[in-house]
């Protein structure tokens, strides 16, 4: 094999790779924190990977609560509104932060409010 | 721990070929527990507050490092075993604490807490049983973190 033909061969098999990363990641929009937006807090723990930190913010005031949020209330009582992640991807994630309402509170009014993103700054840890 | 290690042989007077035996070993000694309550130098989770009056509950934390200082030949597993602890280089909390009401942007923060250990590493060397060398390190310090206890603020 001559020089260039190497050099092609590798430049080709290079390009094949660059491209099956990219179609993987493209693919990739499964198990990203903003899933977690409108889920339970207690479902929202089973997505969080068990080797990362969690952190939990209460945010009731924006619904007009105070913030009650305890560790070990119940989960399935509150309702992720905001979310972030280390990393793209939960699963790589070292840390996963989430903001939170009462699901009482948590109306059609509010659940619009979320996808508005006003609650999208509530978690700021994520990224340092 | 004993560790013979045969060096290279000598040409005595009688012409008869001797090799010597050398041994080394490095021990912990002069070990004293500072603390049963010293906090992690690092925190172990933050969380800045995202809404006025909201509160942050650190749920899981990252891994707290169990730090263990070595000096002289000691190897981790004989300092771990000195001390009475473990080897492994981190820990998982399994606890968590909660902020009071917060103004936006104040940062709540955990740390890990364990004891905390000073010791030093003693080397000895021998050569045909007889003491040739022995060597005393500085202070030496160990970190082992708690698994059930953290500093929240």
């Amino acid at each position: 094999m001559t020089l260039s033909n190497a050099v092609r061969a590798f430049t080709v098999g290079a390009s094949l790779l660059v491209l099956v990363a990219c179609s993987s990641s493209g693919s990739g929009d499964s198990h990203v924190a903003s899933e977690l937006l409108g889920t339970s807090l207690e479902s929202a723990r089973t997505a969080v990977p068990e080797d990362a930190a969690l952190s939990i913010q209460d945010i009731s005031l924006v619904v007009g609560l105070e913030a009650t949020y305890r560790e070990g209330l119940s989960d399935d009582t509150w309702t992720v509104v905001s979310a972030c992640s280390s990393e793209e991807r939960m699963p790589e994630s070292d840390l996963v932060e989430v903001a939170v309402v009462p699901t009482a509170s948590f109306t059609e009014a509010v659940k619009e409010r979320m996808k508005d993103g006003e609650f999208r700054d509530a978690v700021t840890s994520c990224h340092g | 721990m004993i560790a013979p290690v045969a060096v290279g042989a000598s040409a005595h007077a009688d012409d008869r070929q001797h090799t010597q035996q050398l041994w080394e070993a490095t021990t912990v000694t002069n070990k004293l527990k500072l603390s049963s309550s010293t906090r992690s130098s690092k925190p172990i989770g933050s969380c800045s507050i995202g809404r006025d009056g909201g509160t942050c509950t650190i749920s899981r934390g990252k891994t707290a490092d169990r730090t263990i200082s070595l000096s002289l030949g000691l190897t981790r597993s004989v300092a771990a075993s000195s001390l009475g602890i473990s080897s492994g280089k981190s820990v998982s909390t399994s606890v968590s604490c909660t902020s009071p009401g917060m103004k936006k942007g104040s940062v709540w923060k955990a740390w890990a807490v364990g004891d905390y250990w000073k010791y030093k590493a003693k080397k000895v060397t021998y050569v045909d049983a007889v003491l040739v060398k022995a060597q005393t390190s500085p202070y030496l310090y160990a970190f082992n973190p708690s698994s059930t206890r953290i500093h929240c603020a």
